[in-house]
């Protein structure tokens, strides 16, 4: 359980991908709405980092997606999400088209 | 503190990929202040390596594990014990070069990889940036120009700098290159110290530097001699 996505590390956000997930979505509080001034930014140097990793390893950076809520949370998750599982889907089949 | 960089992920998993059973081993020194080899870096490295395998499809146990220092024999023991206990073929060190010299040493007969490029002796100036310091030349001269060393902030290594590549401050190598002996100098205007430099020295003798071959401290009165208690 991560009580905030800043608390993500690296390895955290490397671990689903050894349990078999395609692809990792990371959703966090709207922008400069963290009581912690570093927290965005540190947030976003380890997203970085991963997916330099991701396009290393050749997984890809696209399988890492990490989006700010905006708005309602109610309805901005659920549209990233559905980005997220479109994007995903087309990776996964110009994948399989080789 | 000894400064490394991660070498490039591709050139790491070449290393091993013939081995079935991998160690990673970070250092909990130098390597994890310049977050280049640490307990953090153990395990980002190891999960990427798994992660990659896995997408070949490729069966591998890849283990992690941290030391205080690699430098020092009696933190490698438990490891060394480990790697044998554990069947382990093979070892990745997140160490520096001495880290990585002294497990061969200590592994004998398993193979033991570099994943990291052993920079220079340095400091950190901001998050993210180190700079280096000292050369460890063996003999010492920061008395003579400030606190701030020549031989390794000056990218000649000159002794009587600056040369005619300085310019507003910076080294004609790079504008991210200060010139090292423009560093001395306001250093020393600061001090009130300038005068010193028109003292005239001797030739140097580079062969207290790595140029004399490789090097070694002895401190007689804390050597034991095995020899004796044998």
């Amino acid at each position: 359980m991560v009580p905030c996505v800043a608390r993500l590390s690296i390895p955290d956000l490397l671990a689903p991908y050894e349990l078999g997930a395609d692809a990792v979505v990371v959703i966090s509080c709207a922008e400069d709405d963290c009581m912690y001034p570093t927290a965005e930014s540190r947030l976003a140097h380890r997203i970085a980092r991963v997916k330099t990793l991701l396009d290393e390893i050749g997984l890809g950076a696209e399988r890492l997606d990490h989006w700010q809520t905006h708005g309602s949370a109610e309805i901005s998750w659920t549209a990233f999400w559905e980005i997220s599982r479109r994007k995903l889907q087309q990776v996964l089949a110009r994948e399989k088209a080789g | 503190m000894i400064v490394g960089e991660q070498k490039p992920f591709a050139q790491v998993k070449s290393f091993i990929e013939e081995y079935g059973k991998l160690l990673v081993v970070g250092c909990g020194s130098c390597a994890t202040v310049c977050l280049a080899g640490g307990e953090r870096e153990v395990m980002t490295l190891a999960s990427a390596l798994r992660i990659a395998f896995l997408r070949e499809e490729r069966e591998k146990e890849i283990l992690e594990h941290c030391v205080t220092r690699q430098c020092e024999p009696e933190f490698l023991e438990p490891l060394v014990a480990r790697a044998r206990s554990e069947g382990i073929e093979a070892v990745l060190s997140l160490g520096c070069g001495v880290g990585v010299k002294l497990l061969a040493e200590k592994l004998q007969d398993l193979p033991v990889f570099p994943g990291l490029d052993t920079k220079f002796f340095g400091a950190t100036t901001e998050a993210g940036v180190w700079v280096e310091m000292c050369a460890g030349c063996g003999d010492c001269i920061l008395h003579l120009t400030g606190g701030i060393c020549p031989i390794a902030r000056c990218s000649k290594s000159m002794l009587n700098g600056p040369c005619g590549g300085s310019k507003d401050g910076k080294c004609e190598i790079g504008p991210d290159t200060e010139c090292g002996w423009a560093l001395i100098i306001e250093r020393m205007r600061r001090l009130g110290t300038l005068d010193r430099l028109d003292e005239v020295l001797p030739p140097r003798d580079w062969s207290s530097g790595h140029f004399g071959g490789p090097r070694r401290v002895v401190r007689e009165e804390l050597v034991t001699h095995r020899s004796d208690d044998e």
